[in-house]
């Protein structure tokens, strides 16, 4: 047989890391569902079955404190409750807590805390519920002075016995002096003085004493006196005090005892087999439960730097595919009569069709829904809005839409943080909610979905809306800005200004929300992800953030445009239309360059300079891309289209591309750089641009560093 | 060499399911075929899998692991070897779930690190055992009945009866002990290899269909007539005379034959204690333990009976002993209760005339 090797156990304990936050995450889940229904007799099953999976987990991984708490709260929870069914859900967060507080010192390898208020509580639990539970009533909680219930069989028998013949019965019990430093031979002095006396029928504690024990107890058959035993019993130094009386008209009493007892257990097997039997109603399957499961089933756990790493074979067979068909290219010029070519045309057609259908697979398979990350959050409201002293639900919606994984970690701070703000900022007191008519307890939204060719993630409140006045009044007093300079900010301006670091509007820093780390972050992180965050506020009403982020960071289908002599893409699917049109079709109003296109006016961005060709050639027709921006259109003016093509993007560190309106590159198959352009990063800057002096002349957004161009082909490898 | 056994685990924990395959991985004759993470999963892939042995756990989600094992028994009739920890609910349903025609339990895996091999061991040997066990017949659940009357002066048994069995045991005892009748003159002793926990239940569950009274030995129980005692797991059971009773003694020394409770202890104490008095029964189980003490019983002139090959389930204990020649029987598991009353009937009746009866048993065993 071979042992169990080191590393095996460590990669299971990494699973019982992994597994046990899912457990711990339906707990707190099923905690928040009892909350709502207390005494919802399957809820507080699902919880019972949720701790023993962590209890067989844990031990098996060695982890024996948190398997034996578990273990206990399994059993209390196991038992019938009728008082108090609300404090369960208090149980089950208390106890996801403390079974978290567990796990982190488990994976730093240090000694679990105690968890001491959840241990109070199960023992709470379990007495609470003794009274109810037939199994619990143990023959040794007998009373202590009915100390016939601590007497073996045997030991019955004999005083039963000794009674039946008319014997006169003693109890006796000698508390034992506290300073007698030797129960063990105090015990034997005692005997030893009831050797002459008669026959001992029964003593405890039994031979084996354990130190500790001070007190002992005797059954004792003779024919002396009760005084003359309380006489003999008494030995300076080492018994402290003698009690002795005579165990007689026991006879009944003791078969009675016996017999209540024997009954109990009876009763109490057949009750408790009536209790573990499942309802006759229950015995179906949960409908509930299945889709979840059927979801789950089948899992694969793989470290998501394997899936990276294909990927990015991947993205150079695709680089690969390209070289190929530059190759056809070539070939077919030169060779344009050999029969080879067709086959050749064929085989690659059918390998990028491969190809294709492989990208789709791997990029699948780094798709995660939100539902990953927003199962997290009903707790935290909770607990949130407890500690505020608020009332706030929240609903969540769009819990299907797939993100990218490593999107979906990197979300996860600051969408944590702004959840916080949510209910920490904006929803209101109850009272106030109340006195504005509105319902006592906020809701605070979560919601994803899909647009266009990006992922959109809102936290929204239906709180009190950002107050514009304070926000300025507090940047004034930050000396963000002066009296004057905030006049004349617009309401997107103000609302920009929470995004400044260090800049925080609330009245008092507390645990939850207002250290001073804010919206600036979030910002960052979004920048960082390619991905933009926006603010829509109705003052009295709620807020809502918006994050908006690339649905991938791999692979995309690319329209390749030039501009300035550079070669750019966008993705395709975010290209509406491509309309053509003269530049004295163009007309500025508000600053901003229109196009009319169908009767609609069509805001511009001109991403070069003016062609210079242009006063010569009056009659030339420019390119406009058309492209989605949330609700509304966009025109970007290019200098020359050049096609598709399936883009690998390769993702480019901050010293390599200092503006944001890039956000990646990728090589052609020809060894040619293209940019790729950060569109929510241009659709932000074209909405800035309307408070630019309307004056000037129309400037291309895209003029890049000169060097930039050899910078990007050294980063991502081109050119070899 | 025979084809690998093909199994397929059910379990609703991640972390079983991806050990218990490892586990058993440890032999090369035994396959996973596939894993379930609960019991409608579990039902279809028996159909897509075919596997010749289950491991299931008991508490899961949706269907739960009894009304999942009452499907692969009633409809496939594949051996289920139930995995489960101890809780209250827990050895319950476990007993349950044995009485509903489980092959047999393990305790879930713990502290793999360091018991890996004890654990691989235990279970591999089971799930072999299962596939080659023949059908079980799932033990009729008998109507509840009233409690038994307590017995204010219990009678001195007219002979000691120890069991001693392992795999398969359970079913094994569900369907000896009830044969019983509730004036059976002898004392029975149990030690059936189970996990501490699950041994009270069991009795409980035991009391609950035979006529005979069934408990969990404590020390100091009193051997009576028509009662058996259940070793509790993780201790021994050995007899002590006191006065005029023989009285269940527990301990907690060392494992013997790797086993706590040992049916060597067991058999001799009885050898010791009780003499002609005793009897020894060694039934359906994995390794040799009970078989050297079977000689003690049958050297102090006691009868010893092993059961037969056909009737094991795993024919490892009673082989032991027969090998050794110290089975004076091997008997069929339809025999053994039989067997037991007339052995013990016969005693009774000539408890008076004890001379008579002890030239009978003399001549059959040979007594040196």
């Amino acid at each position: 047989m071979t042992p169990f090797s080191d590393e095996r156990g460590a990669e299971l304990r990494q699973l019982f890391f992994e597994t046990s936050q899912e457990l711990l995450q339906a707990l707190n889940n099923d905690a928040l569902n009892l909350e709502k229904h207390p005494g919802d007799l399957e809820t507080v099953r699902s919880i019972r079955r949720t701790v023993h999976t962590l209890k067989g987990d844990a031990a098996a991984c060695g982890f024996h404190e948190l398997s034996e708490l578990a273990h206990e709260l399994e059993d209390a929870l196991a038992l019938e409750h009728t008082s108090s069914p609300g404090s369960l859900a208090e149980i089950a967060f208390t106890a996801a807590d403390a079974f978290e507080a567990m796990l982190v010192s488990y994976r730093d390898s240090l000694a679990p805390p105690s968890a001491e208020p959840l241990r109070k509580m199960v023992r709470a639990l379990a007495q609470d519920a003794k009274p109810h539970a037939p199994t619990a009533q143990k023959k040794e909680t007998g009373t202590p002075a009915g100390a016939h219930a601590a007497w073996t069989e045997q030991e019955r028998q004999l005083i039963q016995n000794a009674l039946s013949q008319g014997k006169r019965v003693y109890q006796i019990a000698i508390q034992l002096d506290p300073l007698c430093a030797m129960p063990i031979a105090a015990r034997q002095l005692v005997l030893n003085a009831f050797s002459g006396m008669g026959q001992v029928l029964a003593a405890l504690p039994e031979s084996s004493l354990p130190q500790s024990a001070k007190q002992l107890l005797f059954v004792l058959t003779t024919v002396q006196s009760l005084e003359q035993i309380a006489a003999r019993c008494h030995i300076p130094t080492v018994t402290a005090s003698v009690a002795v009386e005579e165990v007689w008209g026991n006879r009944k009493i003791e078969g009675a005892t016996g017999r209540l007892e024997e009954n109990n257990s009876a009763e109490s097997s057949s009750a408790h087999t009536g209790a573990a039997a499942p309802p006759p109603g229950e015995s179906a399957t949960d409908p509930k439960s299945l889709p979840g499961a059927a979801a789950a089933e089948n899992t694969l756990r793989v470290d998501a730097k394997r899936i990276d790493s294909v990927l990015n074979l991947v993205g150079e067979l695709i680089i690969g595919k390209s070289m190929l068909q530059q190759i056809l290219i070539e070939f077919t010029r030169r060779y344009p009569k050999d029969t080879l070519r067709g086959r050749l045309a064929d085989s690659l057609a059918f390998q990028s069709r491969i190809l294709n259908d492989l990208q789709h697979s791997v990029m699948k398979v780094r798709m995660v829904p939100v539902e990953q990350l927003f199962r997290r959050f009903p707790r935290m409201v909770r607990d949130i809005s407890r500690q505020c002293g608020k009332q706030a639900e929240l609903a969540v919606s769009g819990q299907d839409t797939d993100l990218d994984k490593s999107l979906l970690d990197a979300i996860a701070e600051p969408l944590t943080h702004m959840v916080r703000n949510a209910v920490a900022h904006g929803i209101e007191p109850a009272e106030e909610r109340v006195r504005l008519k509105k319902a006592a307890c906020g809701t605070i939204r979560l919601e994803a979905y899909h647009e266009g060719n990006q992922v959109v993630v809102e936290v929204g409140d239906d709180g009190r809306g950002i107050d514009l006045q304070r926000v300025k009044a507090k940047a004034i007093e930050q000396q963000l800005l002066t009296v004057e300079e905030s006049a004349a900010l617009s309401e997107a301006e103000t609302l920009d200004l929470l995004f400044r670091p260090g800049f925080t509007t609330a009245p008092q820093v507390n645990e939850i929300s207002g250290r001073g780390v804010g919206l600036d972050v979030v910002r960052s992180v979004l920048q960082r992800l390619k991905g933009t965050v926006e603010i829509v506020n109705r003052a009295g009403c709620g807020t809502t953030f918006r994050l908006k982020l690339p649905l991938t960071l791999a692979i995309i289908k690319a329209l390749l445009f030039r501009v300035e002599g550079r070669l750019y893409a966008i993705p395709l699917n975010a290209v509406d239309e491509i309309a053509r049109a003269l530049e004295s079709d163009l007309h500025r109003v508000d600053g901003h360059e229109v196009l009319q296109l169908r009767g609609q006016a069509l805001q511009l961005v001109r991403l070069g300079r003016v062609r210079a060709d242009i006063a010569k050639h009056p009659r030339t027709r420019i390119f406009i891309l058309v492209i989605a921006a949330g609700d509304r259109k966009l025109g970007l003016i290019v200098d020359a289209l050049e096609g598709e093509e399936e883009l690998v993007i390769k993702a480019m560190d901050d010293q390599t591309v200092d503006t944001d309106l890039v956000s990646g590159a990728s090589i052609l198959g020809d060894g040619r750089v293209v940019l790729i352009l950060n569109l929510a990063a241009v659709v932000e800057r074209s909405n800035h641009a309307s408070a630019k002096a309307s004056g000037e002349a129309p400037s291309g957004l895209l003029l890049l560093p000169a060097d930039l161009a050899p910078r990007i082909a050294d980063a991502v490898g081109g050119g070899q | 060499m025979t084809p690998p056994v093909r199994v397929l685990v059910v379990d609703d924990s991640a972390l079983m399911r991806k050990l218990i395959p490892q586990i058993l991985r440890t032999s090369d004759s035994i396959e996973v075929v596939g894993t379930a993470m609960n019991g409608e999963f579990g039902l279809k892939k028996i159909e897509e899998l075919k596997p010749q042995v289950i491991t299931l756990d008991l508490e899961m989600p949706g269907m739960s692991g009894l009304d999942t094992l009452r499907e692969i028994r009633s409809r496939h009739g594949i051996p289920v070897i139930v995995v489960s920890s101890y809780s209250t609910e827990g050895a319950t349903q476990t007993l349950r779930a044995l009485s509903l025609g489980a092959f047999d339990f393990v305790a879930k895996p713990s502290d793999v690190t360091e018991r890996m091999p004890k654990i691989a061991e235990e279970l591999i040997a089971k799930i072999k055992a299962a596939a080659q066990s023949r059908d079980i017949r799932p033990v009729p659940q008998p109507p509840s009945r009233s409690p038994k009357p307590f017995s204010e002066t219990s009678i001195r048994p007219a002979r000691i009866v120890a069991l001693g069995v392992s795999t398969g045991g359970p079913q094994a005892l569900q369907y000896l002990l009830p044969q019983f009748p509730a004036d059976f003159p002898a004392a029975i002793l149990i030690v059936q290899h189970m996990p501490e926990g699950f041994t009270e239940k069991f009795a409980q569950r035991m009391d609950e269909i035979c006529a005979i009274r069934v408990k969990e030995a404590r020390s100091g129980d009193v051997l009576q007539a028509a009662r058996a005692l259940v070793c509790p797991g993780n201790r021994h059971l050995k007899i002590k005379r006191l006065f005029r009773d023989e009285v269940a003694v527990l301990s907690d020394d060392p494992h013997v034959n790797g086993h706590r409770p040992s049916v060597d202890v067991l058999f001799h104490s009885v050898a010791q204690e009780c003499g002609i008095r005793g009897i020894a029964v060694l039934m359906t189980g994995m390794g040799d333990d009970g078989a050297r003490a079977m000689g003690d019983v049958k050297a102090a002139g006691g009868l010893t009976i092993a059961q037969s090959e056909e009737s094991c389930v795993v024919y490892g204990m009673p082989k032991a002993a027969i090998e050794r020649g110290h089975a004076s029987r091997v008997l069929d598991l339809d025999a053994i209760a039989p067997a037991l009353l007339a052995e013990c009937a016969l005693d009774y009746r000539h408890e008076t005339a004890p001379d008579q009866r002890l030239s009978g048993l003399a001549a059959g065993n040979g007594k040196h």
